[in-house]
């Protein structure tokens, strides 16, 4: 998508929702500032808002009080010491004690059920934890672009007040959602509150029960109410900002001790070690090692909002279970840093520059210390694009136009190639052309390290160790740079849904399809444009999806049939073990059906829950149907007993799709899971019953997925593609279950779908 | 008066320095935080608050720096707390966390070039920017209305860059599917956010 047209479209967006001439904040700023300079009277909110925030007000004045009497830094200190945890609220202030619910509340409507299970107030905030599920598919959206409830809900208070929320956070299933909401704080003396709930999230107009109230009662928090300490550690006198001249490091400021694990968090400071420079961030997630040096797993809360970024102090928050050998070492291998930069290029555009016009500069430049090569210029409809090389470290400048005024400016790219451009109103200028380069993105390598002992030492305690995966990033590049040929025991024809046409462009629908290759001699059969090919277990025929249903193609005679009364939203079409029926999801209405594979009868829709259920194949009996659907804990595996219609379930993982296939024998499923510690997922295996699992291949953040059998089931195939990269290419891995052998895959660029004889 | 110039003047404590830096800046802060909040009121009130924090904090600005990078910075991260999620995240949130991004999406030639600025436009754009969680829609305005580059908002934000490159990846699939796509993929999409990924779609 073009970005020109879409900033001009936002920009439009902006300026009907908010007209730059009624934008007029210098009266209301200046009144809420005393008259002696910038110090606040109070927090400039309009006036709906002065109302509900009136509790957060006196809050600020007490702290300022606070401040006057005993100093900043031992005040600080003071009130830090009264915050708390509560696992899935967040910090809280226990300075004027805490509320919670009464009880809870549910309203069931229509089969919907509304629940809120918690809920803590504190002197500056609200928090309630919603939840709405029962959704039925029908009652969401079919298409894009069609109406749907974004309305926030609100708490209304007995005087009339409305709080509208001030942050939270959650997350949706199938069936419904889960959200922390935050709000301002409720005044001590009004105990209860309606949570107002105009509608369900992303239900159209009427399609579900609209306008709930729930009436909420507060009482004040149980002496026993489990409210963690924050351990607040007082900074040492090196962490200072850079302007104090401190010394640039991690700091580790709080500390919440958990039954089973910690919760870390602090800050990088950059102090004065990059004078001029501002850290914008860490390069890249963290290793946390144990004293053998072993990596430790570690998670990111979701309930502790980190604060503001202050320049060049970034803060940081890792959960880690306990049962480790100290210390415990966090390392950061490198941050990303804006250096200053003085250095100018110039373009003599011409008189009059066409668009699309080129040239090739190849001028260099030394950019804060980097070599950095201006290698071309392009003339735009509206403006020129500068491209650039560096060396890796490098992935950016600021560049400014010294003789002009753009519209706007844009770029990007990766490490050691990047672009800068700019966007001018009309007319573009001509002539010479005169850039200042300002400043320069680079990656600035450390180590950053932290060493924590919990105090008092740790108790060994069971706790979630990083599996260790067989088939590892190492392992992978080494077989990738080394490729061996597949085993000549190994045959058959695999199934693609990849490159067709050679046109020198990314993989997307327009170049890629649907073919079959011989594991053997390599040969290859297209069969043209479609989607989610599945071979039937004779190896005889393809089914796939395109945009007017299911088909089904011969692969001796090339003919193409139509499966009648499949429609354009059917996919995943998976055949039965016999070969006579397909199983499929209609996205209509969100459920699994069967189809015969003959043109026999047509679609019979098998499953009818509110889940969407995810088609992951049959098992061998050839009449069970394992499918996986999405819930608050993750992917939730059942089965399908079509004879009996008797579900069972299998278990629950910790993913967000159903990449998953079920073994030839029916014993085994192969699933693509998150790798607890890591951030990342991985390819299991597992017992359908979810035991004896165990990792096959974790690549840490390289992307695996579509497990596909082997006949014999000793072989997995699997898509491995690099994520670190913009572009990334997908690369087939045949995976020997028994060895974790990984043997690339050549010729075949795109994912591999299925294995038959 | 220059931009230094209303800068020294802050770090004295005059009011004047402030004027200036918000006529220049508050309509462009406050279409920021609008894009992100999508509320006229909450916006100027985060524009008001930033405002404020950046005058308290204009000690620790250098002077050789633009004011306005630095301060919408402030916007942005301060729209984002206030905003809450408009809608329950599903699909995106399984794009960035698992996964890889395909080739095609990652493309920035796939999508409608000519998209034309119409009412209708602006209509579906601004859906689709409410279909999306704060941080996304942040990551969009920066990458988008701002002008930023991906690893600065990666570092903005907190998040890796490749969750950042998926998001707007991600944000401009969820666009070109409601401003028309041209491919039959997109055309036969069902709802998203119900469905899962498969191959040629947003695998």
């Amino acid at each position: 998508m073009s970005e020109r047209p879409l900033k001009a479209i936002l920009r439009a967006i902006a300026n009907e929702g908010v007209p730059p001439g009624e934008v007029d904040l210098w009266p209301r700023l200046r009144d809420g500032l005393t008259e002696d300079g910038i110090s606040p009277r109070h927090r400039f909110l309009s006036p709906a808002r002065m109302r509900a925030a009136l509790p957060a007000l006196i809050v600020m004045a007490l702290l300022i009080a606070v401040l006057a009497v005993v100093g900043p830094d031992k005040a600080l200190a003071a009130l830090r010491g009264l915050l708390g945890y509560i696992p899935g609220i967040g910090l809280v202030d226990e300075t004027a004690g805490l509320r919670v619910l009464a009880a809870p509340v549910a309203l069931e409507q229509d089969g919907i059920t509304v629940t809120i299970g918690q809920a803590v107030l504190d002197s500056e905030q609200a928090v309630i934890v919603y939840q709405a599920d029962g959704i039925p598919a029908g009652a969401y959206p079919r298409q894009e672009g069609a109406p749907f409830c974004n309305l926030n809900p609100e708490l209304r208070l007995p005087d009339g007040a409305v709080l509208q929320i001030v942050g939270g956070q959650g997350g949706g299933w199938a069936s419904g959602y889960e959200w922390r909401l935050v709000y301002p704080a409720i005044p001590p003396e009004v105990n209860e509150a309606t949570l107002f709930i105009p509608c369900l999230f992303d239900t159209p107009p009427g399609a579900a029960p609209e306008n709930w109230k729930l009436t909420l009662y507060f009482i004040p928090a149980p002496p026993d109410m489990t409210v963690v300490p924050v351990l607040e550690l007082t900074p040492p006198p090196e962490a200072a900002t850079a302007e104090e001249g401190g010394a640039a490091g991690l700091y580790l400021e709080r500390v919440i001790e958990l039954e089973e694990s910690y919760i870390l968090a602090g800050t990088f400071r950059q102090g004065e070690g990059l004078p001029g420079a501002v850290v914008l961030g860490m390069s890249s997630w963290p290793e946390i090692t144990v004293a053998d040096g072993q990596p430790w797993p570690f998670d990111v809360p979701s309930d502790l909002e980190l604060p503001a970024h202050e320049m060049g102090v970034i803060p940081w928050a890792y959960q880690v279970p306990k049962g480790f050998t100290t210390p415990l070492t966090l390392t950061f291998e490198a941050v990303d840093v804006e250096f200053p930069a003085e250095a100018t290029f110039q373009l003599d555009a011409g008189g009059d520059p066409q668009a699309g016009q080129e040239w090739a500069l190849d001028q260099e430049l030394q950019v804060a210390g980097h070599t950095t090569r201006l290698v071309s210029a392009v003339r735009l409809e509206n403006g020129y694009e500068f491209r650039f090389t560096s060396d890796p470290s490098v992935s950016g400048l600021s560049v400014v136009d010294e003789g002009n005024a753009p519209l706007g400016g844009f770029g990007g790219g990766s490490e050691g190639e990047f672009t800068v451009g700019f966007e001018y109103a009309p007319p573009v200028p001509a002539g010479v052309l005169k850039f200042r380069i300002t400043g320069l993105l680079a990656r600035q390598a450390g180590p950053w390290t932290l060493t924590w002992e919990p105090p008092g030492g740790v108790e060994p305690v069971a706790a979630t160790l990083i599996p260790q995966a067989c088939l590892t990033l190492d392992r992978w590049l080494q077989a990738a740079e080394n490729p061996t040929p597949p085993p000549e025991a190994l045959a058959g024809r695999l199934i693609a849904y990849g490159r067709i046409r050679d046109d020198g462009q990314p993989l997307s629908p327009e170049n890629a399809g649907v073919y079959v290759v011989d594991l053997e001699g390599g040969e290859r059969q297209v069969l043209g444009p479609g989607t989610w090919p599945s071979l039937s277990p004779d190896g005889a025929r393809a089914a796939y999806s395109w945009t007017d249903g299911l088909h089904v193609a011969d692969l001796a005679s090339g003919e193409d049939n139509f499966l009648p009364g499949t429609t354009g939203g059917d996919y995943n079409p998976r055949w039965s073990p016999d070969g006579s029926q397909i199983a499929f999801v209609r996205t209509d209405d969100l459920n699994l059906y069967v189809v015969d594979a003959d043109n026999g009868p047509g679609p019979q829709r098998v499953t009818e829950g509110p889940e969407y259920e995810l088609l992951v194949g049959w098992l061998p009996d050839g009449q069970t149907l394992s499918y996986a659907f999405p819930g608050p804990e993750g992917m939730h595996l059942r089965f399908l007993d079509r004879s009996t219609g008797a579900v069972r379930d299998g278990f629950v993982f910790d993913s967000k799709g159903a990449s998953a296939a079920i073994s030839p024998d029916g014993g085994t499923i192969a699933f693509v899971g998150r790798v607890p510690g890591r951030m990342g997922y991985g390819l299991y295996l597992a017992r359908l019953d979810g035991s004896d699992r165990r990792l096959i291949a974790q690549l840490d953040d390289w992307g695996i997925s579509d497990p596909v059998w082997s006949p014999d089931g000793a072989w997995l195939i699997a898509s491995i593609a690099n994520a670190d990269v913009l572009k990334p290419e997908v690369v087939p891995a045949l995976i020997n279950l028994e060895t974790c052998q990984a043997i690339p895959l050549p010729g075949i660029e795109g994912y591999v779908q299925g294995w038959g004889p | 008066m220059e931009e230094k110039a209303a800068i020294a003047l802050l770090k004295q404590n005059d009011l004047r320095g402030l004027e200036l830096l918000v006529l220049r800046y508050q309509v462009q802060a406050v279409h920021t935080a609008y894009l992100v909040v999508g509320d006229r009121p909450l916006a100027e009130d985060i524009v008001q608050s930033a405002f404020l924090r950046a005058a308290e904090k204009i000690d620790q600005f250098e002077d050789n720096r633009p004011f306005g990078p630095w301060f919408l910075r402030i916007v942005i991260n301060a729209a984002i707390k206030a905003s809450s999620r408009g809608k329950k995240q599903v699909s995106l949130d399984a794009a960035q966390e698992q996964e890889v991004a395909p080739t095609w999406l990652m493309d920035d030639a796939s999508g409608p070039e000519e998209l034309v600025d119409t009412a209708e436009t602006r209509r579906a754009v601004w859906k689709a920017l409410q279909q999306l969680t704060p941080k996304q829609r942040a990551a969009v305005v920066m990458r988008y209305f701002l002008d930023m580059k991906d690893r600065e908002i990666s570092r903005e934000l907190d998040r890796p860059l490749t969750s950042i490159k998926w998001s707007i990846h991600a944000a401009k699939k969820r666009l070109l599917s409601l401003l028309g796509p041209r491919d039959a993929f997109a055309s036969s999409a069902p709802p998203e956010g119900k469905r899962e990924r498969g191959p040629g779609e947003n695998r």
